[in-house]
């Protein structure tokens, strides 16, 4: 039997949407203030021009479509699906007026980069953006990163049955505390508290290495808000390397290290027990799978390059790190990587693919599945080794311990098995499109992943398919398949009625 | 015959390229890095910013929608730079005479510019920070639409906040 929605609910379905609309209308206060404190008049413009287009087609929602029903479980993840296209082409209108993208398309494609915490750009001279443009794009990242629903729920007052269903949907699978709503805000006060630090930390280190102390102050908050949310823009075209420093360079992995962390580890580490993080499933896979990257990146690029020892630590740990957190930071220059040899990459690739925590900000497999996938080919191992009668059952640790079930790893297979699917997909359409493989593969496993590192073939110039698969890419990774498939059935659902 | 001629013209327009090529761009030089690694270069570029430390400064410049960070030690006289490559200036235009590093392993292995000479070759210039009519236009027109749904949306709120009282 297939779920087909009533009217009811799409209408309800609508109005929640043009709630969401109205409330972004209403974010893009924040920028425009910064706009009007600084003088920038032409962005001032910009972001009130876009206000006003998003608060009226929000309020045509809300009267053409009543709110008639709550919302069934399945719909919410239609609802999810929705937010995360409809919310970033409507924060693509500030951009595209700023006038530094070569078409709309371009503009929602780092939109849609900014909300699903990529980080690829097709950005036209970022060196001559206004503050408040870049501030937009580092805040819709840091939007993003929470995520949009864990924005709305935060506002809301009372539970929804169908909360759970967006909260879901939105590639969150634990709650930390009992209810929903109450878990949004703990995030959001975990969030608030490290921003508060880690913008002061970047603050400083910025006025150290010679900034002034307007840019040192917005540079710090971009900077944190795109590392702690694993996101990725910079602010300026040369990437980390604009500062020629070190220490921010390290306190910058701090934060997207931070970032990377399930947002449960988080609450373990403040209120609860901070030993658990040395016992947890992902922080044991990800010091076993970092561990195993770094010693085989530095072995690729010790045999393909005489690089000093310092100068190998700083360039292999940042990479290994920024792929495999999600963040898409980088200390090197496009032309410095692609002069890495493939079997670099490919470390990278593989770092790029695994992804962080989660629960976290990050994006990829992540770690949770490659530990759950990992035990149960050493349990099937263990059951080929040892006499039939000796019955095993496998345990892990994820703030408590568990047994290994089917379904779980099950589940873990299926998301595996769709992210695999996308990275390779994605590379295809590269190939197809002219590009080399192990480059395309690279840029695909970026934007599906929500990385942000490049070889270079992420840029304006690139064919409008490439723009569409990315785009594509960003949304379904970020929302990790499940909201996506689930509204392709029951879109499917409303044609087959 | 005709092979001469190529061969001639060939040899003429590189002539030529090269008298007025006298400046490389930073594309170039990261288009092309094993060609350039450890070389003279002489670039023309904006300045995006200075950042100054112990024993000299740091410059970002920016050439073509790419920038570069130069590296100027303290015995390398640097001219009073004044408009900076951003939102709302175009930054001085400068000349740089130095060798230019792919990996340069004194700075951690980063791609730059190690300067022996810098001199300025135009003052840069503060943008005009006035919207354009259109945005003004536009501006005016989406603040009347939300002004007239808003108005709508409350008319109807209020109506059903009545009929709900009543019954």
């Amino acid at each position: 039997m297939i779920f087909s929605p009533s009217k009811e609910s799409i209408s309800s379905l609508l109005n929640l949407l043009g709630k969401l609309l109205c409330l972004l209308g209403l974010l893009f206060l924040v920028p425009a203030g910064i706009a009007l404190f600084l003088g920038e008049v032409p962005a001032l413009f910009d972001f009130l021009i876009s206000l006003f287009i998003t608060e009226t087609i929000g309020l045509l929602f809300l009267l053409f479509f009543p709110y008639k029903q709550d919302l069934d479980y399945s719909l919410a993840f239609l609802l999810v699906a929705l937010v995360w296209l409809i919310l970033p082409f409507f924060s693509a209108l500030p951009l595209w007026f700023s006038g530094h993208f070569k078409s709309f398309l371009d503009a929602f494609f780092d939109s849609m980069s900014g909300f699903t915490t990529t980080g690829l750009s097709l950005i036209r001279d970022l060196d001559y953006l206004s503050y408040s443009h870049n501030f937009f794009r580092h805040f819709i990242m840091f939007l993003g990163g929470q995520g949009i629903i864990i924005v709305a729920l935060s506002f809301s007052q009372k539970a929804s049955s169908y909360g759970v269903g967006l909260y879901v949907g939105e590639a969150r699978e634990e709650r930390i505390l009992p209810s929903i709503i109450s878990t949004s805000r703990f995030i959001w006060t975990v969030t608030l508290v490290y921003f508060i630090i880690g913008s002061l930390l970047l603050f400083f280190l910025g006025l150290k290495a010679g900034l002034p102390y307007k840019k040192a102050l917005f540079h710090g908050m971009f900077l944190f808000m795109a590392g702690f949310d694993t996101g990725g823009f910079t602010p300026q075209s040369l990437n980390l390397g604009y500062y020629h420093s070190l220490s921010l360079e390290l306190a910058t992995l701090i934060v997207m290290l931070l970032g990377s962390l399930n947002f449960n580890l988080h609450y373990f580490l403040w209120r609860k027990n901070p030993k658990e993080i040395l016992k947890n499933i992902e922080t044991r896979t990800f010091f076993i799978s970092f561990s195993l990257l770094f010693i085989f990146l530095n072995l690729t690029l010790v045999l393909n390059s005489k690089i000093p020892l310092l100068e190998l630590f700083r360039k292999g740990l940042y990479q290994i790190l920024t792929a495999h957190t999600g963040c898409g930071f980088s200390n090197l220059t496009v032309s410095q990587l692609k002069s890495w040899s493939e079997g670099s990459l490919v470390f990278i690739i593989i770092a790029m693919a695994l992804g962080g925590g989660v629960g976290s900000t990050t994006g990829g497999i992540k770690l949770m599945r490659v530990g759950l996938l990992f035990k149960s080919i050493v349990a099937e191992v263990k059951t080929w080794i040892f006499p039939a009668q000796v019955k095993m059952q496998e345990k892990y640790h994820h703030l408590q311990d568990f047994l290994l079930g089917d379904r779980r790893v099950k589940l873990a297979f299926i998301v595996f098995f769709f992210y695999l699917l996308s990275y390779l997909g994605g590379a295809v359409i590269g190939v197809l499109l002219g590009y080399p493989f192990l480059p395309a593969l690279f840029e695909s496993t970026s934007a599906s992943a929500n990385v942000g590192l490049t070889l270079g073939i992420t840029s304006p110039q690139m064919p409008v398919l490439l723009k569409l698969t990315y785009i594509i890419q960003m949304w379904t990774g970020r929302l990790e398949f499940v909201s996506v498939i689930a509204s392709l059935g029951i879109i499917i659902s409303l044609f087959k009625k | 015959m005709r092979r001469i001629f190529l061969l001639f013209l060939l040899i003429l327009t590189n002539m030529l390229s090269l008298q007025a090529g006298e400046f490389i761009e930073i594309k170039e030089l990261l288009a092309k890095p094993s060609f350039w690694d450890r070389k003279e270069v002489e670039v023309k570029a904006e300045v995006l910013d200075i950042l100054r430390r112990k024993k000299g400064s740091w410059i970002n410049i920016l050439d073509g929608g790419v920038s570069l960070g130069v590296w100027v030690p303290e015995e390398v006289r640097l001219p009073q730079i004044i408009y900076l490559a951003g939102p709302e200036e175009k930054g001085d235009l400068i000349r740089i005479r130095g060798k230019f590093y792919f990996n340069n392993p004194q700075y951690l292995g980063q791609t730059m510019i190690s300067a022996e000479e810098i001199s300025l070759l135009k003052r840069g210039e503060k943008f005009s920070l006035e919207p354009t009519l259109k945005k003004k236009r536009a501006l005016f027109l989406w603040a009347l639409l939300f002004l007239i749904t808003g108005v709508v949306y409350l008319i109807r709120n209020l109506k059903y906040a009545r009929r709900t009282s009543k019954t």
